[in-house]
């Protein structure tokens, strides 16, 4: 027994589990600690730093790829946390898809990390790592699949400025699940016509849920600014089978972000309900 | 409800979650004993310094005391030494009542003519029945001394090893008296 495990036992730090240990939430992980949270989109990168209190105390942003961008920030984000552990947002170089009579099995999730073919059959691609979401009432899931060099790319590079991935996570799909999961939780919105839009900075995944039934998803990733073609192109099928009672539910990073300032106006004529909050993703990635 | 949250990142082995909650008694108990010692440890060291102080007061006391039992022992023996000096006194004006008589008887025997010149009664200090007789008496000669042993004997001393010794004017006589109920 080392020095530092009776210290751990004594600040009840032992007791805390640890910091890249999945199966917790970040809250339960730097409890009154510091830490940062990173978004790496395609050639941009955007940071938030989280105060011992849990809440977001600084955010940033910067052009580049994320080994140029952590070869700048990366002492600033050592400092802003206590052991250089770094939540990371993964939003590029992935995928969402809509899929069914996936596995459900006890213990999937670990099932999932371990020996994924197990739970997508002829779907698993050793190339990719996946993410997924089930429809707790239908055989829908959501499955997420991101590039497994990606991954390893990106943990290589923090490595390399001693920073340590204490998650690497899809933003937009956490987002979208996180949505998903609060409209069926509630009665009322549960059984409505919806087209559920979430936005991560050029990332869009867009999902029409009917009478509790996920009947269609579209994702894309690495929207240019301004390209209002993809977008139009994306929700269009959505718009067409709209009826006048679908509203449309949309979530994006941030308050008045990307999305409501530049392309609202696609959905038309549709009752849009903007559940966005303040720091939206990172707020929700510091407390989940 | 599914966790909306999910980890991509390439999984550490052995990864720890954390000690069960239950053992944070350890720790617990580890603050507990260490704030119990030290409150004990003031506890005992504020005891030791009353201790202290009350040593002190009562060796101050103790000194005090035994400086006043030798101002009264002192008294004591003053008051000692005077009692053993009073009876002495009272012991020898005791030891010389029965000898007064014999002073008296030979005075009273005394004829005009003759003097007592010198008078000493000595007991013997180691047979205290015993009473050594000097007489000197100027003028009367032998009848005088007879006269003089005839008041003696009256107070029924006897007489033992007289000797009388017999000057131009004065007689000497040594006898040693001794009281017939002896």
């Amino acid at each position: 027994m080392e020095f530092k495990d009776i210290k751990d036992v004594l600040t009840f730090a032992a007791f805390r589990p640890e910091p890249d240990n999945p199966r917790f939430t970040w809250q339960q992980r730097f409890p009154k600690r510091k830490s940062v949270l990173v978004n790496i989109s395609r050639g941009r990168c955007s940071w938030a730093t989280i105060n011992r209190k849990g809440h977001v105390e600084d955010t940033g942003e910067a052009d580049g790829e994320f080994v140029e961008v952590a070869a700048q920030m990366g002492d600033s984000w050592r400092a802003a946390t206590e052991d250089g552990w770094i939540g990371i947002s993964l939003n590029q170089r992935f995928i969402i898809g809509l899929e069914h009579n996936l596995s459900r099995k006890k213990g999937w999730q670990e099932e999932l990390r371990l020996n994924p073919k197990s739970i997508l059959g002829t779907k698993y691609d050793r190339t990719k790592r996946y993410a997924i979401h089930h429809n707790p009432e239908t055989s829908a899931s959501l499955v997420m699949a991101c590039d497994d060099s990606m991954v390893k790319a990106i943990e290589e590079a923090m490595r390399s400025h001693n920073l340590r991935p204490g998650r690497i996570c899809s933003g937009l799909f956490a987002t979208t699940a996180h949505l998903l999961n609060r409209i069926a939780a509630d009665g009322a919105l549960k059984n409505q016509d919806l087209v559920v839009a979430t936005w991560l900075d050029g990332s869009l995944c867009v999902v029409r849920q009917k009478g509790g039934q996920w009947q269609d998803l579209r994702c894309r990733s690495g929207i240019n600014a301004g390209d209002d073609a993809t977008v139009s192109q994306m929700i269009r099928p959505f718009l067409d089978k709209a009826e006048p009672s679908t509203r449309v539910l949309l979530m994006e990073d941030r308050k008045s972000g990307g999305f409501s300032s530049s392309y609202l106006k696609h959905f038309g004529n549709l009752h849009v309900t903007d559940a966005t909050e303040e720091h939206n993703l990172w707020n929700f990635l510091a407390r989940h | 409800m599914n966790d909306p949250i999910h980890d991509l990142k390439t999984e550490r082995q052995n990864v720890s979650a954390g000690l069960p909650p239950a053992y944070k008694l350890v720790p617990a108990a580890f603050y507990l004993v260490a704030a119990a010692s030290a409150f004990l440890s003031l506890y005992f060291y504020l005891g030791k310094k009353t201790y202290q102080a009350t040593e002190a007061e009562m060796r101050d006391r103790i000194s005090a005391a035994q400086a006043e039992e030798s101002t009264l022992v002192a008294s004591q023996q003053a008051i000692v030494d005077e009692s053993k000096q009073a009876e002495a006194y009272a012991k020898w004006l005791e030891g010389s009542h029965p000898l007064q008589p014999v002073a008296v008887a030979v005075g009273r025997s005394m004829s005009k003519d003759s003097t007592v010149a010198a008078l000493t009664l000595n007991r013997n200090p180691e047979i205290p029945a015993h009473t050594f007789l000097q007489l000197k008496i100027d003028g009367g000669g032998s009848g005088q001394i007879e006269t003089t042993l005839d008041a003696i004997y009256a107070l029924d001393y006897q007489t033992y090893s007289a000797q009388q010794v017999k000057g131009e004017k004065s007689t000497d006589f040594q006898a040693t008296l001794i009281h017939s109920a002896n």
